[in-house]
């Protein structure tokens, strides 16, 4: 139906909206950093008052941290799920991972292969930027060769600061597993790299 | 510290950027990040202000990825009888907005976005952009020059 320009570029732009994964997200890291500041401010408060208070209060931020840990691969596997379930096109198409991370110039770091992978049957078949929680991040699309089952996996910079701490593979860690919306994803760290890997289950 | 309201807002506000829905989401998510980084407390209406550093993220992720042109307007050009209200001349209906959407500029987008969403005048749509309004009045000149190319001719006659 034909009407003015103003109200089809308002009804067209107001059609659009966060799905309720996306909008559960951002909340979600909002309330984090809400609390985040809160509980520092109470820690300062506390270090003044006395060096015993100190102690409870750098206890309370260690509990912090651990609890930070959980919901950021939480936040992590809820958007690499996300990603998963869209399966946008892919940028580049190719079984070379020289070529295709001939592609990814654009990236901080280079792309590596995770010896998680070594016994698995997987065939790259090509990938596409993305990004996880803000940061610049490689989408590879992998094929297993066996079953034709569609993984994904997805490589940024480990930026502590941002992603806190998380399973390193190189220390004999196990990748941490969520599954979110029917979607299994691991997350780890090796080489200095964020991995996540998404799968159907 | 956003309502579910206000993040739909500033999501369509990424949208108006980059005509695409994921990198709207990565586009906010990432603002959000550096909004939390910032010391906000002090900061009256937070809406606009991250709504200031969506649109400086989104442009200095452009250039590193090169995908932001400066558009070259004639400034001395003088447009008469030339703004926002030249839009409300031309009818068209959603499906043809969509169509038309992602063919437009950023600015183009980003234009339509506050004339018609948040309501801003030309003087208003100026002084956000940081542009002169005889530099706004040359892409609304060729933003309606634009949308009448797409659009059918009857589209553009004025509802009288």
């Amino acid at each position: 139906m034909k009407q003015e320009l103003k109200k089809a570029v308002k009804g067209y732009v107001e059609s659009q909206q966060l799905s309720s994964e996306q909008l559960q997200g951002l909340t979600h890291m909002l309330n984090a950093k809400h609390e985040h500041g809160k509980r520092k401010s109470l820690v300062k408060v506390r270090a003044i008052a006395a060096v015993l208070m100190l102690s409870l209060a750098l206890g309370m931020f260690w509990s912090f941290g651990v609890n930070r840990q959980v919901d950021v691969s939480q936040l992590i596997a809820e958007e690499v799920s996300y990603n998963h379930l869209k399966m946008k096109p892919m940028e580049v198409s190719s079984s070379s991972l020289s070529d295709v991370r001939a592609y990814f110039s654009k990236l901080d770091f280079s792309l590596s292969q995770s010896q998680f992978f070594a016994n698995n049957n997987l065939q790259l078949i090509g990938g596409r930027y993305c990004s996880i929680q803000g940061e610049t991040a490689a989408q590879l699309r992998m094929q297993d060769k066996a079953t034709g089952d569609i993984q994904i996996v997805y490589q940024a910079p480990y930026n502590k600061e941002l992603f806190r701490e998380l399973p390193k593979l190189q220390e004999g860690q196990d990748p941490v597993r969520h599954y979110v919306n029917g979607i299994g994803v691991d997350v780890w760290v090796e080489k200095g790299i964020l991995f996540a890997r998404s799968f159907d289950q | 510290m956003f309502d579910a309201k206000q993040l739909n807002n500033l999501y369509r506000y990424c949208f108006s950027l980059t005509g695409e829905e994921h990198e709207s989401y990565d586009l906010l998510q990432s603002s959000i990040e550096k909004f939390l980084k910032v010391d906000a407390d002090g900061v009256d209406n937070k809406p606009a202000y991250i709504k200031r550093i969506i649109r400086n993220h989104y442009i200095d992720e452009c250039r590193k990825n090169s995908k932001f042109e400066e558009e070259q307007y004639d400034e001395t050009v003088t447009y008469v009888d030339m703004n926002t209200n030249s839009l409300e001349k031309i009818v068209a209906s959603q499906y043809q907005v969509e169509a038309v959407w992602k063919q437009l500029t950023v600015s183009e987008r980003e234009i339509m976005y506050f004339w018609a969403v948040e309501g801003y005048t030309t003087d208003e749509l100026a002084e956000f952009l940081e542009i002169p309004r005889g530099t706004l009045l040359s892409k609304i000149h060729r933003l309606r020059k634009r949308l009448e190319q797409h659009f059918d001719q009857s589209s553009r006659e004025v509802a009288s």
